[in-house]
């Protein structure tokens, strides 16, 4: 029997369509679905589900604290964003970062969510706003079901998240961050464009005078998916930042993922880049401009 | 005396910008076929058997054939196969191929194949090849070639030395990426075969297919499509893909087409020779190098193709543009299960220059000697005498480094950095042998000839290829201006063998020296033919006809006449109005006893300064700017000479800091553009290209060629440009992050840079 | 995989087909269509040489699936040229000797087509970042980016 290319107009159509053909893939910009199937990585050779019609998962709305970001957003929809600029520019310089125009007009945040590559450049922001993943399903009864799951919880490791098969990831909803502080997203490849991340990071943090009161810090491409670096945060909590609070909060990312990952054949460069790259990713973040 | 030359649009900028150029992926015939290569994911197999029964059972596969059904000589020795016959040397060898009525169905049927074998032991490192035990490749050594040169004796002139340095080099894996991908379609004949694909030696390819395809040389016939980029490659490959394509149409009877994905250029793909070099240099305190001694082992990869004659321009270039009078070079090649290497643009010089202008600076930081100085001191002069034993002409060096001086702040430290980044600036200088060399036993010529309309206009045949490179547009620009007729009336034909005549392959920078200055011996044919006619008409002497602006007249224009009508007078005398012409490079001479002789006919100089700026958190390298000075004879075109020049660069950085092949266990890494990282825009520096006219060569047009030389310069500048900023020196190319970062570390630990500061 | 009608805006002309929805847009331009103009070099958007224009946007054909051009606006380097006359970033590619072995130009120009189509006067690095796409192996780009500046 030959397979069914499902181009849903809404996203009711589409969840019946996932609740019918729980098999389907799920296709969002196409920038890393299409590549795997070339490749012979994607075996499953079966129907798809295009969610590219469905103009309600775009949207990115700002309502009182609470940010929604549609998980069908463009990379490019979010770098154009002004309400994201203004309020987590992070997100901005991590979309920017991504490939080249054409992979930020197709690829979308959902999309990199779900893919859930360790290098991913769109997770690392939103792991530091403790992020939340809507997902959605549809029953047979036809009402809709919604849970929702923080994003450190739901990407599960290396190319794993806990989407249920009958389940469509629908949005991204941050809390925003409070007055003052600041963030920063940066990254290492080995061009200046299209380049996969060798490193990258997003640190977000705001001062009480001299001191950190609160900082949250993701060093990705370093383990086998972007997480918090809570060991450095418990340290520089409340102490102030010199070069030497710095550096060893440097050398406690640096071990933290040589605990995790074990020593392998990139850890000569990465363990002491994470080092300089930490200190670095927080003097950049403390230089930026406040948050209006 | 030559006129400022004017600049010309290119002919072919108006079929590539509208997007209706012909590629050869472009093109379709009626009854097409397409094939597809069927390869083995082993570094090295035995082919015990194909079983094609499930994949002759998908639908639209015509048929699927292997080396028995080769029609002519499947293999010569060593070489590459059409399609590999016992044994596979490498994971991209071809075993097969399937001809279905639409690529689909051909990939589909490839998956089908059974194939039985059995995997033998492979090795990847050519010093480990020439260890006793190796598994062999072909006969009973993995020895593939070797050459060498002579000079004075060394252990005199290490003796005469007052410090001697030796140091070790290496270089990396690296290919053409043209951004076309290699393909080819082949139309049967009654008797032979009509092939459509791009390459840079069409009559080599014409050559080829009919060995391979037990065909006369007369029976195939190559047409040239508008080519996407060749730098030295669309050579062999294409050669054995023209001769599955050849061959699935003689079987069938129908076109057949096979155009590689990335993925298959990656694989299969020839690349170019990693070499390990290691520089024994001796030198006197004043400067003064005394000795040099040299011993290289390049990776040639599972096939011979062209190894030898790339490591005999390795060896007798790589001492450098230097006087010295002491010097022994060895330079070897090794088979080994990795893909085959071939030519590249720049075929050995990239490779040995890379080492050798390293090398230069670090015997100046050994003698407390400045870069530009060192090599000013020892550097080529007129009259020098090469490794080889000859006697250079027209030395341009000189003039390249005072140009150099001039135009990039050679002595001057750059502006401090930002924080967490450190800059420095390095030089290099050159000199390449051009067009084929002593290493080539056939003449090195070209022919251009063309036709005269009668409505005056004019359609050009020429032998060398249009690569991207504007040498067609110089052709035309030159018969133009002879025959002062506006460009925009001549046309280039597309290349087809049937009507040129063979002008050799389109390499070694010979495009422009060869068909240009063939371009000005036929359009004096034809001026002097058209001239006598016209003179005998006026009663005049024919050398007073004055050719100009679309028209021919007397001095004074007492006499005048249209182009077109003095052609169409011609008509009426003569039959027809055409003009042939064809030059060669004076001939060489190589005594492969005695490892002497004149290496080639006309050489060119270059120098680079390139700036870099290094971050110290990542070990990125950016290259800020980039001055490249090429010594170009007489400039024919500026502007395309320039972005020949900066094309040259752009590719060069890609082998200096982001480019490597790899391999894993035999498995090949890079598999497409997503790991094989070339130079984008945003990574791209300022690059002030400098074509320079010290002196015009010795040539009637006065031309050198300038293609290759600028990917040689550009490595050497920018690792002497990293070790001016961190006082620590690389000698692998590429400047790779995790080489950069460890250097980076080693200059904390001497105290050369602070950690997270600049340099200073 | 079971066909899909779809339609769309191709050039200025609604088009209705049956496609193989697997189909690249790419190889639906090449393969079906005869618009040979814009490129294959890679297959899985690294290069460029693929760029087309959907909705006003620059991507890579090579990762849009055919079904989902279904209803969409699509711009090829074949409407450039209008009524034999040169858009005048071809005109300036021309005058800017931006063009070698003319490969990656289609994709160049609707690269910079885009871009020019949503901001009248970007600044040389926004013409920069418009290109960061597009590989080249012959210009080393610097005439690109100053034929894109003089056509602005």
């Amino acid at each position: 029997m030959s397979s069914v290319f499902f181009q849903p107009q809404n996203l009711k159509q589409a969840l019946e369509y996932k609740r019918d053909f729980e098999e389907a893939a799920l296709l969002a910009g196409g920038t890393d679905l299409i590549i795997a199937k070339r490749s012979g990585k994607d075996t499953k050779k079966g129907d798809l589900i295009d969610l590219s019609k469905i103009n309600e998962l775009k949207t990115i709305n700002v309502y009182e604290d609470i940010i929604s970001v549609g998980s069908m957003a463009t990379f490019s929809a979010i770098c154009d964003s002004e309400i994201l600029h203004e309020k987590v520019a992070f997100l901005c310089q991590a979309a920017l970062s991504v490939g080249a125009p054409q992979i930020r007009n197709r690829g979308t945040i959902g999309g990199n969510i779900c893919n859930a590559s360790p290098a991913a450049d769109g997770i690392p922001p939103l792991v530091c706003l403790g992020a939340q993943v809507n997902l959605q399903s549809i029953g047979k009864n036809g009402e809709i079901q919604s849970r929702t799951l923080p994003i450190e919880v739901f990407i599960l490791n290396k190319g794993k998240t806990a989407l249920k098969n009958n389940e469509i990831l629908t949005s991204i909803v941050l809390k925003l961050p409070s007055e003052k502080t600041k963030t920063r997203f940066d990254k290492i490849g080995r061009r200046n464009a299209l380049a996969i991340s060798r490193l990258n990071g997003a640190c977000l943090i705001k001062m009480a005078h001299d001191r950190v009161e609160q900082i949250s810090l993701v060093i990705g491409a370093a383990t086998s998916r972007p997480e918090r670096f809570v060991v450095v945060e418990d340290y520089l909590t409340g102490k102030k930042l010199s070069d030497d609070t710095l550096n060893e909060a440097g050398r406690l990312a640096s071990d933290y993922v040589l605990e995790q990952t074990g020593r392998r054949a990139s850890s000569a460069y990465k363990l002491p880049v994470i080092a300089r790259f930490t200190e670095a990713l927080i003097k950049k973040t403390l230089k930026e401009e406040d948050k209006k | 005396m030559m006129a400022k030359r004017k600049i010309y649009d290119r002919q072919d900028a108006y079929g590539k910008i509208t997007g209706k150029a012909k590629y050869v992926n472009d093109l379709s015939f009626p009854g097409m076929l397409y094939v597809q290569t069927v390869r083995i994911p082993f570094a090295h197999a035995r082919i015990i058997n194909i079983d094609c029964t499930e994949a002759l059972k998908e639908k639209g596969v015509v048929g699927v054939y292997t080396a028995k059904d080769v029609p002519g000589v499947n293999q010569k020795p060593k070489d590459r196969p059409v399609l590999a016959d016992q044994e596979t040397k490498y994971t991209g060898d071809g075993v097969a191929i399937v001809v279905a009525d639409s690529k689909e169905a051909a990939i589909k049927s490839v998956k089908l194949l059974e194939i039985e074998y059995e995997e033998l032991p492979f090795v990847m490192d050519p010093e480990e090849a020439l260890k006793n035990g190796a598994p062999i490749l072909h006969g009973d050594t993995n020895f593939a070639a070797s050459h060498k040169t002579l000079k004075g004796d060394v252990a005199v002139g290490f003796a005469e030395a007052e410090v001697i340095i030796e140091r070790a080099y290496s270089t990396q894996r690296a290919m053409h990426a043209a951004i076309e991908p290699d393909g080819a379609i082949a139309i049967p004949d009654k008797d032979g075969v009509l092939i459509y694909c791009p390459g840079k030696g069409p009559f080599n390819i014409k050559r080829a297919v009919a060995s391979y395809c037990g065909l006369q040389d007369n029976q195939v016939r190559i047409i040239q499509p508008t080519q996407g980029g060749v730098f030295g490659g669309k050579d062999s490959d294409i050669n054995v893909m023209a001769a599955r394509v050849a061959m699935a149409a003689m079987i069938t009877g129908r076109p057949c087409k096979m155009v590689w994905s990335r993925e298959e250029v990656m694989e299969e793909g020839t690349k170019r020779h990693p070499f390990k070099l290691k520089y024994k240099v001796g030198a006197r305190r004043d400067g003064h190098i005394t000795a040099m001694e040299i011993r290289g082992l390049a990776d040639v990869g599972a096939y011979i193709t062209k190894s030898a004659a790339t490591i005999w321009r390795a060896t007798v270039e790589a001492a450098g543009p230097y006087n010295i009078e002491n010097i022994s070079t060895i330079i070897e090649g090794a088979f080994t299960n990795n893909t085959v290497s071939d030519a590249v643009r720049g075929f050995g010089s990239p490779q040995v220059d890379f080492a050798s202008e390293s090398l230069m600076n670090e015997l100046a930081k050994e003698l407390g000697i400045d870069p530009l100085e060192i090599r000013r001191i020892n550097g080529f002069t007129e009259g020098s005498i090469t490794a080889t034993g000859q006697k250079l002409e027209c030395v341009n060096l000189m003039a390249c480094l005072d140009k150099l001086e001039a135009a990039f702040p050679v002595h001057e430290k750059p502006a401090p950095a930002h924080p967490g980044k450190v800059r420095g600036r390095g030089i290099s200088c050159i000199f390449r042998g051009e067009a084929m060399g002593a290493g080539f036993k056939e003449k090195d010529a070209a022919a251009v000839n063309f036709n005269v309309e009668k409505d005056g206009t004019i359609t050009v045949y020429s032998g060398i290829t249009e690569q991207g490179q504007g040498g067609t547009n110089v052709v035309l620009q030159i018969i133009s201006e002879t025959l002062g007729v506006s460009i925009e009336h001549l046309k280039m034909s597309p290349l087809d063998t049937a009507y040129v005549i063979d002008s050799g392959a389109t390499v070694g920078s010979r495009g422009t020296i060869t068909s240009g200055n063939a371009a000005l011996v036929a359009a004096n044919d034809a001026k002097i033919r058209i001239a006598k006619v016209i003179a005998e008409q006026w009663e005049v002497d024919s050398e007073e006809i004055i050719f100009c602006d679309n028209s021919i007249y007397t001095p004074y224009k007492t006499r005048s006449l249209s182009f077109r009508d003095a052609v169409n007078l011609c008509y009426t005398v003569i039959p027809g109005v055409y003009g042939h012409g064809w030059w060669s490079l004076p001939p060489v001479w190589w005594d492969f006893e005695n490892n002497r002789g004149e290496t080639y006919a006309s050489f060119n100089y270059g120098a680079c300064g390139a700036e870099v700026e290094i971050d110290l958190v990542s070990g990125k390298v950016d290259v800020i700017n980039v001055v490249a000075i090429h010594d170009m004879g007489r400039i024919i075109n500026e502007a395309e000479a320039k972005a020949q020049i900066a094309g040259g660069v752009s590719m060069a950085l890609g082998l200096a800091l982001s480019e490597e092949i790899t391999t894993r266990n035999g498995k090949l890494m890079t598999t497409n553009f997503d790991k094989y990282s070339l130079q984008t825009v945003m990574d791209s520096p300022n690059i002030r290209a400098i074509p320079l006219e010290a002196q015009p060569a010795n040539n009637p047009l006065g031309v050198k060629g300038v293609s290759e030389s600028s990917t040689a310069t550009v490595s050497p500048a920018v690792f002497n440009a990293i070790e001016a900023a961190l006082g620590v020196r690389l000698r692998k190319l590429p400047a790779d992050l995790e080489s950069v970062l460890a250097a980076i570390e080693e200059s904390e630990r001497l105290g050369y840079i602070k950690r997270g500061g600049s340099n200073e | 995989m079971k066909q899909l009608a779809i339609t769309f805006v191709l050039n200025n002309k609604e088009i209705c087909l049956d496609v193989d929805p697997e189909m690249t847009l790419l190889n639906l331009l090449r393969e079906e269509l005869f618009l040979t103009g814009t490129k294959e070099g890679c297959g899985t958007g690294e290069c460029g040489a693929c760029t087309v224009i959907m909705d006003g946007l620059a991507v890579n054909s090579c990762l849009v699936l055919s079904a989902q051009v279904n209803g969409t606006e699509i711009i090829t380097i074949e409407a450039l040229e209008q009524d034999g006359q040169l858009d005048r970033l071809q005109q300036s590619f021309i005058d800017n000797h931006a063009v070698q072995c003319g490969f990656c130009t289609p994709g160049m120009l609707m690269s910079a087509k885009s871009l020019l189509m949503k901001n009248s006067k970007p600044t040389k690095d926004e013409i920069k970042v418009a290109l960061s796409g597009n590989l080249c192996r012959c210009t080393g780009y610097e005439n690109i980016v100053a034929a894109v500046e003089d056509a602005v």
